[in-house]
């Protein structure tokens, strides 16, 4: 286990340097200058050269980049160019909001999408299934702003249960758990759609196999064969799915923090491309490519939880 | 490993999500808790900048003017500049020492001790000295010094008269005062750490959420009534729109004429579309054929049915505009106007060699993807084509729309300016020395009665110059001045007293009540 972890953490270090590079070269190709944004409606020349030279911008291409990864590999990730503050403290200020806005949408992904699709295997071709799968269809298809406004109009102006905007305070508990229902809901409903489908098709094509009707035979409780045999089985596809989906949903906290006016990573990071913000950007996407990588690991070291058959050595 | 079969593991996994998820909860509670903001307004993008040196954008503009004190400021929804941290000044006769006396007793905020004529003179000095790298330093160009004969004294000696200076530059984004040792002191922090002696005390900014404001305790004006507000930032008018009917946010400007024409329907919610002194135009790149053509220009511009755009597209919260400066600006004078008529711009086309139109071209009209410029954008294409001209829009975000500004790649560019000093506008957007920008028609041919208005110390003459001015720049069509549109502000029937200055709410002015 610990060698594989090892391996699993040096090729996370490589993919993460290798990250980095082609995002400093992506945002470079992106048009738009970042000078311009500071600089405004109106501005000298002498302005526009000062501005550039502030932001290093003024040095070759490759200059920037080795100056660049050699502050990175000194843990320095550079400073915004828009506020000057330090980019890794902004972004972990940041991350909390972001981080119960994907772990409650992931419960509520979960939670929904596989009793839902269990209970589609188990009564397939009922109308029960019919139905879920439909809406489960119309789920997948149905983009977060709209669904997101939709859930604003009902439960905050309508039933005036939940705040509509904003994050709420971090350390009062109860402001941030209202603040994060409904842009959870937004999040989780799609993947939960996602989630059941795939839950449907995996337990199914397991109720088929040979040994659960082995299992049958030996006179096993349905309620057994199902939790005991075919469900464990059916998770490992889940799993994967989850996991994925995990970093899905992070990209898609990025619609649904706007949308919802929350604080969060995705927020900063489309202020961050929006006003060209380099530094902000590279350190943004790092940040997530670091959380998949990390819950991708965990994905792994879950199967093997669920799977015994899968060791690693 | 495990025994107990699958739904065990599941188990697991949601224990230990919803176990991350409390212990993430709990784990900031350390922090001080934040008392509730009693009031809530609305604001439409991040900040960029607190640093009066740099300030940019109407958000920095807005928490600047309730943190910052400068030492006059513009009377709201005036063009008259009143005294602010300078009780009274004296001007010399020739127009070049400014002589202003201080207000005894102003605190800084946060414990920063007295603000006194040092501080001004550092701020200013600041903003002159190129390391600082201050997108102002060329509107200061024309002070000689700043000196500080006592603590309660600043000189300000120009090196020529420059009757617009009050307005124009110690009123506007650079005549905010700061404080020398918050700007030692936190460095690249300042950001996090403003420090003002306005009204209102910055307490901290959030990225994504908005800024926290406190009142003032020590402030020298009126007393604040709001204690605690919070500028959240909400980018989405329909979501603005919700969060207005909610509560959620209590005062909003609205960037969308449609969206506000549904608030105003909205009982619940109180409304006004408040004229601004400000300018939407197009402009032309007379650089490129055939808009080097002034009989194209023309044409063009008679080709414009403006109040169909304000009625059809701003829904009437806008009136069309027939000069290049503002209405209630001083020298406006809507004297050369180009009122719509077609039959007359399909004259001056054939005039210039393209009876029935310029025909197999399509001209480039970069379009800033922004409030209702889309779809104005598109009235304009229609518009054009009936007389024979072929637009294509191209629609672009902030960033790639600077950088085609900058560079002038464009036939055709949407254009926007606020400003309060007619000086502002001309010696900026149509003086030759800034191209290209924000002089992005390259127009040079009203130069020198731009200068000669700028330094002219009697009112009356200058007057006369910025009116023939406006009469060159007018018959030489570098632009076509659309419409001047309206801040559309909503509110919510407990917020009381809102006033509104030009794109800033009056915080100090407003209070809950039922």
């Amino acid at each position: 286990m610990t060698a594989f972890i090892g391996k699993r953490l040096i090729s996370a270090v490589a993919a993460l340097l290798g990250a980095l590079v082609v995002m400093f070269l992506v945002v470079r190709l992106i048009p738009g200058d970042p000078a311009l944004i500071l600089l405004g409606d109106s501005y000298t020349p002498e302005a526009y050269a000062a501005t550039r030279e502030a932001l290093g911008l003024d040095k070759p291409l490759p200059v920037q980049l080795a100056n660049y990864m050699r502050d990175v590999l000194r843990g320095d990730f550079g400073s915004s160019f828009r506020t000057s503050r330090p980019v890794m403290p902004q972004l972990l200020e940041q991350f909390p909001f972001t981080a119960y806005l994907a772990v409650i949408g992931l419960m509520i992904a979960v939670l929904v999408g596989v009793p839902t699709g269990v209970l589609s295997a188990l009564r397939r071709n009922s109308w029960w299934d019919q139905g879920a799968m439909v809406v489960a269809l119309l789920g997948v298809c149905t983009p977060s702003f709209w669904l997101g406004v939709l859930l604003m109009l009902l439960f905050s102006l309508r039933l005036d249960w939940l705040p509509a905007v904003g994050g709420g305070t971090l350390g009062q508990p109860i402001t941030v758990l209202r603040h994060v229902v409904l842009p959870a809901m937004t999040l989780g409903l799609a993947s939960a759609a996602l989630i059941a489908r795939l839950s449907r098709s995996a337990l199914l094509e397991v109720l088929g196999q040979d040994y659960v009707r082995t299992a049958r035979s030996k006179g096993l409780r349905e309620r057994a064969v199902i939790s005991h045999h075919a469900l464990r089985n059916a998770l490992v596809p889940i799993m994967t799915v989850v996991g994925i989906d995990l970093g899905r949903m992070l990209a898609g906290t990025t619609v649904v923090e706007i949308v919802f006016s929350r604080p969060g990573i995705g927020h900063l990071l489309i202020n961050a491309v929006k006003t060209r913000d380099y530094p902000q950007i590279q350190g943004a996407i790092v940040f997530y490519i670091a959380l998949i990588i990390l819950v991708n690991a965990l994905v792994d070291v879950l199967y093997s939880a669920i799977d015994p058959r899968i060791r690693y050595a | 490993m495990n025994t107990h079969g699958a739904p065990a593991a599941l188990r697991g996994v949601i224990t230990g999500l919803i176990l991350a998820l409390v212990l993430g909860l709990l784990g900031p509670m350390n922090s001080a808790v934040a008392q509730q903001p009693e009031l809530v307004l609305r604001m439409v993008d991040e900040l960029l900048n607190m640093d009066p040196a740099q300030i940019v954008t109407a958000p920095d503009h807005q928490i600047a003017y309730v943190v910052y004190s400068g030492l006059v400021r513009q009377k709201q929804g005036s063009l008259e500049v009143v005294p602010d941290l300078a009780t009274k000044w004296d001007i010399s006769a020739d127009g070049l020492i400014y002589t202003f006396t201080l207000r005894r007793g102003v605190k800084w905020h946060k414990g920063f001790g007295d603000l006194t004529a040092e501080d001004v003179k550092y701020s200013f000095d600041r903003i002159m000295n190129p390391a600082t790298r201050s997108r102002y330093r060329a509107d200061f160009s024309m002070v000689k010094s700043v000196e500080t004969p006592d603590p309660y004294t600043v000189r300000i000696t120009l090196s020529e008269p420059y009757p617009a200076f009050l307005s124009a530059v110690l009123a506007y984004r650079p005549g905010y005062i700061v404080n020398r040792k918050a700007i030692d002191q936190y460095g690249r922090q300042y950001m996090s750490n403003v420090v003002g002696s306005g009204p209102y005390v910055f307490d901290r900014y959030v990225p994504g959420e908005g800024v926290y404001v406190s009142a003032n305790r020590d402030y020298y004006g009126p007393a604040p009534k709001i204690q605690r507000a919070l500028f959240r930032i909400v980018k989405e008018d329909a979501v603005a729109e919700i969060a207005l009917q909610k509560g959620d946010v209590q005062v909003a400007y609205i960037e969308k004429a449609a969206v506000m024409a549904q608030l105003v329907k909205n009982r619940a919610v109180a409304s006004r579309a408040i004229p601004l002194p400000r300018i939407f135009f197009v402009h032309f790149n007379m650089n490129r054929p055939p808009f080097n053509d002034i009989r194209v220009r023309r044409a063009m511009s008679y080709a414009v049915d403006k109040k169909a755009i304000v009625q059809g597209v701003f829904l009437g919260q806008a009136a069309p505009s027939d000069s290049v400066l503002s209405p209630g600006m001083f020298g406006y004078i809507p004297d050369v106007r180009y009122d719509y008529d077609e039959a007359r711009a399909r004259d001056l086309l054939s005039e210039a060699g393209y009876p029935g139109g310029i025909k197999g071209k399509t001209f480039e009209f970069v379009v800033l993807s922004w409030a209702d410029w889309e779809p104005m954008a598109a009235a304009l294409q229609q518009q054009w084509r009936k007389v024979g001209i072929n637009v294509k829009l191209t629609t672009m975000e902030e960033a790639v729309y600077q950088e085609r500004r900058r560079n002038l790649e464009f036939d055709l560019l949407t254009g926007n300016a606020l400003r309060l000093e007619p000086d502002q506008i001309l010696a900026s957007w149509f003086h030759g020395s800034q191209i290209p920008v924000p002089n992005a028609s390259s127009y040079k041919g009203a130069d020198a009665l731009i200068d000669a208005a700028r330094i002219q110390v009697d009112a009356k003459k200058r007057f006369e110059f910025y009116a023939a001015a406006q009469r060159k720049i007018q018959s030489d069509a570098p632009v076509i001045p659309l419409l001047n549109p309206t801040l559309m502000l909503a509110w919510r029937p407990e917020v009381r007293g809102v006033e509104v200055g030009f794109l800033l709410y009056q915080l100090e002015t407003m209070s809950i009540g039922r």
